[in-house]
């Protein structure tokens, strides 16, 4: 503990030594780079930031993205309705839209207390002798807080914060919130006593276009399963293998389950909306359900052809805000602190795309502080649920660019799976496991070198 | 007016192309300077009339709302088409890094664009609607009504649900279009005073109003007569970046708000959700009040130059074919016959679909024009859009 408090302290030095030389040793191109989806980067920086489209697009892929702008805010209703394409509601559900949890195409929040959940859902998992995770016999892998007329709701996410008060080596404290969550009035009988469930936040969907073109050659040169250069990180791939195709990292969602964003956007439409599509053609529903089952469906599938195309363009098609303040003293201050303390090793910061059809989101070098790789960030943030080949523990390092601006689109901050940090501090103290050495190292900087390295992550 | 003379001639010189003449390229660089000075004029006064028009829509209300009657009710709907004339007369200046939807260069504040023309709108979450008599914040009387709870709940957790603006003034004028063939048929009777819920709501349209008039004050204001007016900042601007802002807002809503969002969508979805102004059936209206602010903007008028000026100066043909194009779309925005919505739900080898279609394909070719213009200015020209 003490050896890395004094390694943070000589880094910070170093850094400080190092931006007064800066003339002579120019800093590396990712911490002064302010377009961090390169081409496919926005100027917006307004509450709207997160809903601009790459530019450059052709007329088609305007038209698509446009209309893929109106299925992700589409109410869906239930069926039969007038509007025939835009019916299909549950019979469960989590939300009524892709907004409803992506506001502006920003994160979640977990919910008030007494208050149903708005922006965030919750994972079920049946655990066997052997540890392996399957669905729960009766409500599936995901806990539904919404039904149609006339159908009891799957059950409700609780929420309890309890305090924490975190004291640094400077003797400077911050307050934390751990979460106790409990699913209460569950509708269809006791949730099995076997099942683990965990509760996530929406993240926000820009750059997904991007993420999704990083060659696997790329994630497979980052992995370091076995720790094989002792480092203390050893990210590995989600590795999936969807019945039609060969396998593949796995990229989206907090813990990485899934490959390809027509992949992410399918599984949500199903889990959380109830929308079935040419991929996902069935939903879950046990035979305790069979009220539910009996419901109209919206057409079979409910969603495909052009609205579903144009959907799987418009996500893919967000563009990046860029940085604000990336050449200012502090901020590359904070930078090379962020580099100096390993942060980069997970959160990694420059990456290239492949081949695209889309112009701006082709051969770009991207900024978006992620490996892609699924980490053991230790029990404080473990959530007790494995899910596929991902422990309790592990998560997807999530990307980082546009964190800055996240308060300013969504109105509010919350950070981490579930939503528990407040801040970007509470989020970094928060970090176990393979991070831990980095936290501490973060924890051992004077404050000023932390507000440094908080002045980066707001310039994201 | 006067902004302009300080630029020393050189900062327009990467303007003009290599080969100019020395006699042509000070002639263009006059005529770029002359556009840029007449685009901060137009703006300045369209925001002006945006204004007014409010004003007149706010003390119509005010008097429907004293007296309610059919006619009195009537007067208002007729104040707010004439603002909304006004208004999308104005919106070719959005999307330019102006006061109105990006943040202030200067205040750091967010423009009240969302406060001011958000749509669609999810009506139930103000008001009564078919099937449902006492929805929505009015029909709700647990709260007391306040101009900040109608701001703190505009938008705030689905970008469907409005309480403030144009498009929530006109769902409380006209109620819910539930006929094909005309508008919404919202009684007067509604804001007869005397009961709890009709007394929330004459409250709520008169806040709505008030609010909507002091954003647009706001927004002139900020442009040309406050303290930190954004034609200070925008007249500091190297004139390449200039020119860009000015001339991504015309591409983008052409481009992106009007061929692609308000038309493509609305033809593709056949929904009347995709009519912008589907209460009051005033939807061809709109597209013809943005269509002529653009028209505003290129070529100027009354003697204050547009930004054509500028274009033609760098290359006359690109100029010729904008104006063919902008031409063109003018004659098929007034061919479309109202109601926007009989049309959307029209089938698909429907005449005025095509007609529509046709608009779209002008808007999309006039804003590929004003990129390459902007281009050979080398100014970036950015068709934004979304959100």
């Amino acid at each position: 503990m003490r050896r890395i408090a004094l390694c943070a302290a000589a880094a910070y030095a170093l850094v400080a030594v190092a931006v007064a030389v800066r003339a002579e040793a120019p800093l590396p191109a990712w911490m002064t780079e302010a377009r961090s989806g390169g081409e496919a980067t926005t100027d917006v920086q307004s509450r709207v930031a997160f809903s601009q489209h790459v530019p450059g697009l052709t007329t088609d892929e305007l038209s698509a993205f446009a209309f893929g702008n109106r299925i992700f805010s589409t109410s869906w209703i239930e069926a039969p309705a007038s509007v025939e394409m835009f019916d299909g509601l549950g019979p469960y559900f989590s939300s009524r839209s892709c907004s409803g949890c992506h506001l502006r195409d920003g994160r979640g929040r977990p919910p008030e207390p007494g208050q149903l959940t708005r922006s965030m859902i919750t994972r079920l998992a049946s655990v066997d002798d052997r540890g392996a995770p399957g669905p729960d016999s009766v409500y599936g892998t995901q806990l539904s807080e919404r039904a149609l007329r006339g159908l009891t709701p799957e059950g409700r996410l609780a929420v309890r914060w309890s305090a924490r008060v975190h004291r640094y080596p400077d003797g400077t404290r911050a307050s934390l919130r751990a979460p106790r969550f409990a699913i209460v009035g569950s509708g269809y009988g006791p949730i099995g006593r076997s099942t683990r469930f965990s509760a996530r936040i929406a993240p926000a969907v820009i750059g997904t276009g991007l993420l999704e073109l990083v060659p696997d050659s790329t994630l497979l040169a980052l992995a370091d399963p076995d720790d094989a250069d002792r480092d203390g990180i050893s990210g590995r791939i989600h590795w999936r293998s969807p019945p039609s195709a060969a396998r593949r990292p796995g990229r989206f969602g907090w813990k990485a389950t899934q490959g390809t964003v027509a992949d992410q956007i399918t599984s949500a439409l199903a889990g959380d909306i109830g929308i079935t599509t040419p991929a996902h053609a069935r939903l879950e529903l046990s035979a305790a359900q069979h009220a539910a089952a009996a419901r109209v469906t919206g057409g079979d599938p409910e969603l495909d052809g052009r609205p579903f195309a144009s959907l799987l363009a418009y996500c893919r098609m967000l563009a990046v805000p860029a940085r604000r303040d990336a050449d200012r003293a502090p901020v590359t201050r904070g930078a090379q602190l962020f580099a100096e303390l390993g942060c980069v090793r997970c959160h990694a910061p420059t990456l290239t795309t492949g081949d695209s059809d889309v112009r701006a989101l082709a051969r770009q070098t991207i900024h978006p502080y992620t490996d892609l790789l699924l980490h053991d960030m230790g029990p404080d943030l473990s959530d007790g649920m494995p899910e596929l080949d991902a422990a309790p523990a592990e998560w997807r390092t999530p990307p980082l660019w546009g964190l800055g601006l996240a308060a300013r689109v969504d109105g509010y901050l919350f950070l981490l799976h579930d939503g528990r940090a407040r801040s970007m501090e509470e989020a970094i103290l928060w970090h176990g496991g393979e991070a831990k050495q980095s936290r501490d190292a973060f924890r051992s900087l004077p404050a000023s070198g932390r507000n440094d390295l908080l002045r980066f992550l707001e310039s994201l | 007016m006067i902004g302009w003379l300080i630029i020393p001639l050189a900062a327009l010189a990467p303007f003009v192309a290599p080969a100019a003449t020395p006699p042509a390229r000070a002639a263009a660089e006059q005529r770029v300077r002359a556009a840029l000075d007449g685009y901060a004029h137009l703006a300045g006064r369209a925001y002006g009339e945006s204004l007014r028009e409010a004003e007149t829509l706010k003390s119509a209300i005010a008097q429907m709302l004293a007296h309610p009657s059919q006619r009195s009710l009537g007067r208002a709907r007729e104040a707010w088409i004439a603002c909304r004339d006004a208004y999308g007369r104005t919106e070719t200046f959005r999307f330019s890094g102006g006061p109105i939807d990006d943040r202030h260069p200067v205040t750091g504040i967010d423009g009240p664009e969302t406060r001011i023309n958000s749509w669609p709108i999810d009506e139930a979450f103000l008001d009564y609607v078919a099937g449902s008599p006492r929805s929505g914040i009015i029909g709700d009387l647990s709260s007391p009504l306040t101009e900040a709870l109608l701001v703190r709940r505009n938008t705030a957790e689905d970008e469907t649900q409005v309480t403030l603006g144009y498009h929530a003034i006109e769902f409380l004028l006209w109620g819910q279009d539930r006929r094909r063939d005309g508008p919404g048929q919202r009684p007067f009777s509604d804001y007869l005073p005397g009961h709890p819920v009709r007394e929330r709501r004459r409250r709520c349209l008169s806040l709505i109003a008030d609010r909507l008039v002091r954003d647009l004050a706001t927004v002139k204001v900020e442009w040309d007569a406050g303290p930190r007016r954004y034609v200070d900042h925008f007249r500091a601007l190297d004139p390449k970046d200039a020119l860009g802002h000015a001339l991504s807002g015309p591409a983008t809503l052409a481009a992106f708000e009007l061929a692609s969002e308000r038309i493509g969508v609305a033809l593709s979805s056949g929904s009347q959700e995709d009519e912008q102004s589907c209460f009051s059936d005033n939807t061809h209206r709109d597209l013809a009040s943005n269509i002529e602010g653009i028209a505003q903007v290129l070529e100027g008028d009354a003697g204050t130059p547009g930004l054509m000026l500028a274009v033609e100066a760098i290359d006359p043909a690109l100029a010729e074919d904008a104006r063919e194009r902008l031409r063109r779309a003018r004659e098929l925005v007034y061919a479309v016959p109202p109601p926007f919505d009989a049309i959307l739900l029209a089938p698909e080898d429907d005449p005025r679909r095509r007609t529509l279609q046709a608009l779209a394909g002008e808007l999309l070719g006039l804003a590929g024009d004003l990129q390459r213009a902007g281009a050979a200015f080398g100014a970036r020209v950015v068709i934004g859009g979304g959100g």
